[in-house]
C-alpha cells in the first residue's frame, strides 16, 4: 500500500514537474511584458507626452538547436529598439511612445510558429520581425494575410517570393541572387565539378535548384547530395562527392550540419578545397563549434561581420559587445537592420495601424541599413546586395561585397 | 580530385562498423536496464546528454580540468547520479500496477533531465576543442580519430561486462536478479541494491557514450535523439535482453545504415534502423540471439 502510494505521488510530481517545465519553454517567454521591463523600453523624459507604447513583436527559435542564432537576432533587434527608446522613442502626431519588444520562442519549428505569430499578434504587436526559417515563413502565408500583420525576416527562399503575399517581407538578398553570387565565383575560381550540398528544407532546395539551374546554364557538371539540417555525419556525402571527381563544393545548409560538412571534409583528408557556402559559415556560434584548419579559406556570402572595420559597422560591434559581452555576427546585423526597417516604417506611417505600416514598408526606398540599402520590391524584397567573407583562423573577414540593386531597377 | 572515382566501399565499411559499435553501447545500456528492472529505459538518451554536459560543460570548459580528469570525474558524477535515480525513481517504478506507468516516468524523467541541462548550461550547442579531432587512414579509407576510441572503449566494455557478468558475485547476483527478481529474494540477494547497482553502471556507460560521441555531434539537448533510437533498434533486431544481441544488432544497423547510403540518398538512411526493426518484429521478434530467461 505504501509503495503504491509512493509510486502514484512521484508519478504525479513528475507530472506536474514536466508541467512546469514545458510552459517554461515554448510560448510562455517574453522579453518585456510591460512597458515598465526590459532594457527595450528605456526611461522617460520631462517635457515630451507619451502614449501607449508600440509593441513589436519577435518570433525566434529561443531553445532548440537555432537558440544561438535565435539569441543574436533578439539582441540585434534588442539594441536597436533600445537606442530609439533612449532618444526619447517614436513621435506620431504630437504623442511620442516607447517601443516594446515581445519576444515568443517557435523553436525554430513551422508548427508552433504559427502560435507565436498569432499569440504577438492578439497581444497588440503592430509587425512581428522573424521567423528564422523560410519554411515557417511560407507556413505563416495565410495566417498573416488572415491577421493582416506584416512580418520582416531573414529567410531567404526564392518560393517566399512566389507567394506574393504583400504581409511578408525580408531585408536580405534573396538564395537566387546568392546563387548567382556564389556559381561565379566558383567558377571563377577554377571549379572543373561542383558539388552541391544542401539541407533538404525549403532554404536548401530552393538554393541547390537554383545552382543546378546556373550551372547547366554555364555548362559546369555538379553533383547533388542531401542531407537533413540537423545531420551530424556528412561522411558518406562527401565520399560520394569525391568519388564523382568534384573539386569545388557549394552549399546551402544549417549550423550543426555546417560544421560536420567541414569535419568531414577536413577528416577525410580533403585540404584547400574552394569551398562556398551561405552566410551560416559566417555565424559566430557555428565557428565556435569548429577547428580553425577545416575551414580556413572558405569563403561565404556574408550580410556582416564583426571584423568589418568600416565606421557604422564597427560602431555597431562595439555597442553590440558593450552590451551583451559577445561578437555579433550575421543574425544580429540582419535583426539590427530589420527593426531600422520596422522603426522606419512606423514613422513615416505616422500610425500603428498595421496597414499602415506595411504600406509604409511597401513604400521603402533608399534606407541604409547596416547591411545595406534598403529598396522595397511590389513583393516581399528589400535588400539586393550582400558581402563575401573569408573565414581566417576563424573570423570571417569580409574580402568584397555585390549589389545587383540597378538589376532590379533601385538606386539609380 | 577532379577525375570520378569508384566509390570507397572501403570507407563506408569502416564508418559502418564504427557507428555500430555506438548503436552496441546504446543497446547494451537498454539491455542492462532492461535485464535489471523489466522496464525499458526511455530517459536513457538524456543520461547520455547528461554525462556529455558533465564532461564538457562543467569539468572542462568551466572548471579547465585536464581532459583525463574531467572524464573520471563525468563518470564518477553519472555513477553517483545513476544510484540517485534508481532510489528515487526506477525502483519505485518497477513496482507500478501496470508497466505503462513505468514507462511513461521514464519518458518524463528523461524530459525533466532534459529541460535541467538546458537550464544549466544554457541553450546553446558547444563543443570540446581538440578533444578526439583527426583522423586515421585504414587502407584507402579515413577514420575519424573519435570512431577508434569507440571501437576500442566498446571492445573493452562488452568484454569487460562478459567477464563481470561470469566472474564476480555481484555479477552474478545480477544474472540472477534479470531472471526471477522473486528467486533470487529468496536466495538472499538484496534485489533492490542490486538494481541500484545495475543502474550505477549503466548511467556509467551512458556518460562514456556521451563523452565518446561529443566529438561527433557537438554537445546539445539534442545530440543522441537519433542514435538513441537507432541503438533501441539495435537492441530489438540483436535481441531485446542479449548482451551478444546488442553488439550483433548494433554493427548489423551500421553496417546497413552505410551500405543504404551508397545506393539511396543519404537523407533516407535513418529509415534504414528502422525498418528493418520493423522487419524483425513481424518475422522474428526475439532478433537474431534470443535472450535466455530463467
Amino acid at each position: 500500500m505504501k509503495k503504491r502510494i509512493l509510486s502514484i505521488i512521484i508519478a504525479a510530481s513528475m507530472i506536474l514537474t514536466l508541467t512546469a517545465c514545458g510552459q517554461s519553454t515554448p510560448s510562455g517567454s517574453s522579453a518585456s511584458a510591460s512597458p515598465t521591463s526590459g532594457a527595450a523600453t528605456g526611461g522617460q523624459t520631462d517635457d515630451k507626452v507619451y502614449g501607449d507604447p508600440i509593441i513589436i513583436g519577435l518570433s525566434l527559435p529561443v531553445t532548440g538547436e537555432q537558440a544561438a542564432g535565435g539569441l543574436q537576432a533578439k539582441c540585434g533587434a534588442e539594441l536597436k529598439i533600445s537606442e530609439v527608446n533612449e532618444a526619447g522613442g517614436i513621435k506620431i502626431g504630437d504623442t511620442w511612445h516607447k517601443l516594446e519588444m515581445r519576444i515568443e520562442d517557435d523553436q525554430g519549428n513551422s508548427d508552433l510558429v504559427l502560435n507565436t505569430v498569432n499569440k504577438l499578434a492578439s497581444e497588440g504587436a503592430v509587425a512581428i520581425l522573424g521567423p528564422y526559417f523560410s519554411g515557417q515563413a511560407i507556413a505563416l502565408n495565410d495566417t498573416v494575410k488572415e491577421l493582416k500583420i506584416a512580418l520582416i525576416n531573414s529567410c531567404t527562399s526564392v518560393k517566399i517570393r512566389e507567394l506574393q503575399n504583400p504581409w511578408l517581407w525580408r531585408n536580405r538578398c534573396d538564395d537566387g541572387i546568392n546563387v548567382q553570387i556564389i556559381g561565379k565565383a566558383v567558377i571563377e575560381d577554377g571549379a572543373t565539378k561542383v558539388a552541391i550540398m544542401c539541407a533538404n528544407d525549403e532554404t536548401g532546395t530552393a538554393a541547390a535548384e537554383g545552382y543546378m539551374k546556373y550551372f547547366d546554364s554555364k555548362g559546369i557538371p555538379y553533383h547533388v547530395e542531401w542531407h537533413t539540417k540537423s545531420d551530424t555525419d556528412l561522411t558518406a556525402q562527401i565520399s560520394k562527392c569525391i568519388a564523382e571527381g568534384c573539386d569545388a563544393w557549394v552549399s546551402s545548409t544549417h549550423d550543426t550540419a555546417a560544421v560536420a560538412m567541414a569535419k568531414g571534409m577536413y577528416e577525410l583528408g580533403l585540404r584547400n578545397q574552394k569551398v562556398y557556402m551561405n552566410p551560416i559559415l559566417a555565424q559566430a556560434q557555428v565557428l565556435e563549434m569548429m577547428e580553425p584548419e577545416w575551414v580556413e579559406g572558405w569563403r561565404c556570402v556574408s550580410d556582416f561581420s564583426y571584423t568589418d572595420t568600416r565606421e557604422e559597422q564597427a560602431e555597431f560591434t562595439k555597442k553590440f559587445i558593450a552590451k551583451y559581452n559577445m561578437n555579433p555576427d550575421v543574425q544580429g546585423a540582419l535583426y539590427y537592420s530589420h527593426a531600422t526597417v520596422l522603426i522606419d516604417a512606423i514613422e513615416r506611417a505616422q500610425s500603428t495601424d498595421r496597414e499602415a505600416i506595411r504600406d509604409a514598408i511597401a513604400s521603402t526606398n533608399g534606407l541604409k541599413t547596416l547591411v545595406g540599402t534598403s529598396y522595397a520590391s511590389q513583393y516581399t524584397d528589400l535588400l539586393y546586395e550582400i558581402g563575401i567573407a573569408e573565414i581566417q583562423n576563424l573570423e570571417p573577414v569580409i574580402v568584397g561585397s555585390v549589389s545587383v540593386a540597378e538589376d532590379y531597377g533601385f538606386g539609380k | 580530385m577532379g577525375a570520378a572515382n569508384d566509390i570507397n566501399v572501403l570507407q563506408f565499411i569502416v564508418i559502418g562498423v564504427a557507428m555500430g559499435f555506438i548503436y552496441s553501447l546504446v543497446a547494451t545500456e537498454y539491455t542492462l536496464i532492461y535485464n535489471a528492472t523489466g522496464l525499458v529505459n526511455f530517459a536513457h538518451e538524456s543520461f547520455i546528454v547528461l554525462g556529455a554536459y558533465l564532461f564538457g560543460g562543467t569539468f572542462v570548459r568551466a572548471l579547465g580540468l585536464p581532459i583525463w580528469l574531467a572524464i573520471t570525474l563525468a563518470i564518477v558524477s553519472m555513477v553517483l547520479f545513476g544510484i540517485f535515480a534508481s532510489t528515487i525513481v526506477l525502483n519505485p517504478l518497477r513496482n507500478l500496477q501496470f508497466v505503462t506507468y513505468a514507462m511513461f516516468g521514464t519518458m518524463m524523467l528523461s524530459r525533466i533531465i532534459i529541460e535541467a541541462c538546458r537550464l544549466l548550461w544554457g541553450p546553446l550547442p558547444f563543443t570540446v576543442k581538440g578533444f578526439l579531432r583527426g583522423s586515421i587512414n585504414i587502407g584507402s579509407a579515413a577514420l575519424p580519430t573519435s570512431y577508434v576510441y569507440i571501437i576500442i572503449v566498446s571492445i573493452v566494455i562488452v568484454t569487460g561486462l562478459q567477464i563481470f557478468f561470469k566472474t564476480t558475485r555481484t555479477g552474478k547476483a545480477m544474472i540472477c536478479v534479470s531472471q526471477n527478481k522473486d528467486a533470487a529474494a529468496l536466495t538472499g540477494i538484496n534485489v533492490t541494491r542490486n538494481i541500484n547497482i545495475t543502474v550505477a553502471m549503466s548511467a556509467a556507460l551512458c556518460g562514456i557514450i556521451g563523452i565518446l560521441t561529443a566529438p561527433l555531434f557537438n554537445i546539445n539537448t539534442g545530440m543522441v535523439a537519433s542514435t538513441a533510437l537507432k541503438g533501441f533498434c539495435a537492441g530489438i533486431i540483436g535481441g531485446f535482453g542479449s548482451y551478444p544481441g546488442a553488439i550483433v544488432g548494433g554493427i548489423l544497423v551500421g553496417l546497413l545504415e552505410q551500405f543504404g547510403i551508397m545506393f539511396f540518398p543519404a537523407t533516407y538512411k535513418d529509415v534504414v534502423a528502422f525498418g528493418v526493426m520493423i522487419i524483425f518484429l513481424l518475422i522474428r521478434p526475439s532478433g537474431i540471439i534470443k535472450a535466455k530467461k530463467a
